[in-house]
């Protein structure tokens, strides 16, 4: 396998850590959010966002907006869980919608450490597995197709291997 | 019903698929470290041709070369035995260049060394142990299992979990 093969492969794989990490990352953020400390928010906007898929139907999300206070200082929030995200049915985000509008303040769990990184649900939603599957599927066909080929540089060697008595 | 059913059958079809390519694989890297230790005798090679030959795909129709062979050795019994593999790893290829210096090499009457199996005579191969294409079986299954496993957890994944996390969610009046 030459230089450039190699470098090719090697940032293939990469990709597919970056995009397992991001969903890793979510899946661990979401699991220490349930020790996060807790504030009162401000539900400042909740709505529901529709718009046409690819596949010609309609995806929705629900869209929220709140604002909360840490040791004096104002933050503003827009995440629901960890791992939500646009979904093919209504169903979910609609449930999400109607919930938050039923009140008028909202429990914000927010990072310690950086109090700007809040959400209103610890725990991690299912379309986290998105990345993590897309990560692992990029991972096993960049290094399952570098193994194929440095393969090919074998079977050139297979003349070699066959002894010829006479 | 058919909602459920026939995509539980397909994925049931492909997994099903992938499994027997892996054990497939396993079984071929299995013989293939088993044949360092086979026993060694002289083979004479009978017939060996390197056809083109048409294979069907997605796409259509490609040509795939590969070294046919026949030789034949007698075991240490004395008992007479045909075989016709090269390689473990040994697979067709769509460049004739692959192939073309093997062929050359294994032309008729030509005596060469083949390893076979004590137990099992009739198992024979021209080049013994485990090489980087010995893999290529287990990598192909592990692809195509990985390939049938995500894809129908990313599309048919129960939301009852996130239903649990929205419920844990307190708004206050």
């Amino acid at each position: 396998m030459n230089i450039y093969v190699k470098v090719l492969f090697s940032a293939l794989v990469l990709i597919g850590v970056a995009i397992l990490s991001y969903g890793m990352t979510d899946v661990v953020q979401g699991y220490s959010a349930e020790k996060w400390p807790t504030a009162k928010g401000d539900i400042v906007d909740a709505r529901l966002r529709s718009f046409a898929s690819g596949k010609g139907g309609t995806r929705f999300e629900a869209k929220v907006k709140y604002t909360y206070q840490v040791n004096g200082a104002n933050y503003e929030g827009e995440r629901i869980g960890f791992g939500y995200g646009v979904t093919d049915s209504q169903e979910l985000p609609q449930k999400i919608v109607n919930k938050l509008k039923s009140g008028k303040q909202v429990e914000v769990r927010y990072n310690p450490k950086r109090p700007e990184d809040s959400t209103l649900i610890a725990g991690v939603f299912s379309g986290v597995r998105f990345n993590i599957l897309a990560g692992i599927l990029w991972i096993v066909f960049s290094l399952g197709g570098a193994i194929l080929i440095s393969n090919r540089r074998s079977r050139d060697s297979l003349p070699a291997r066959i002894t010829v008595i006479e | 019903m058919f909602d459920f059913w026939l995509p539980a059958a397909m994925l049931a079809f492909f997994n099903l698929i992938g499994i027997l390519l892996l054990v497939a694989g396993i079984r071929e890297l299995h013989l293939a470290w088993r044949s360092r230790r086979w026993e060694e005798t002289v083979a004479t090679i009978e017939e060996s041709s390197l056809d083109p030959c048409k294979r069907k795909t997605k796409h259509g129709e490609e040509v795939i070369y590969l070294v046919k062979l026949q030789y034949h050795y007698q075991d240490r019994a004395g008992d007479q035995h045909t075989g016709n593999r090269i390689s473990f790893s040994y697979h067709p290829t769509k460049q004739i260049e692959d192939h073309q210096e093997l062929f050359d090499i294994l032309q008729p009457g030509r005596k060469v060394q083949v390893y076979y199996n004590p137990s099992r005579p009739d198992q024979c191969t021209l080049v013994g142990g485990v090489e980087h294409g010995s893999f290529s079986s287990i990598i192909i299954a592990l692809m195509w299992l990985s390939m049938s496993i995500s894809v129908p957890l990313m599309t048919y994944w129960p939301d009852f979990s996130d239903q649990l996390l929205v419920r844990s969610m307190k708004v206050m009046p």
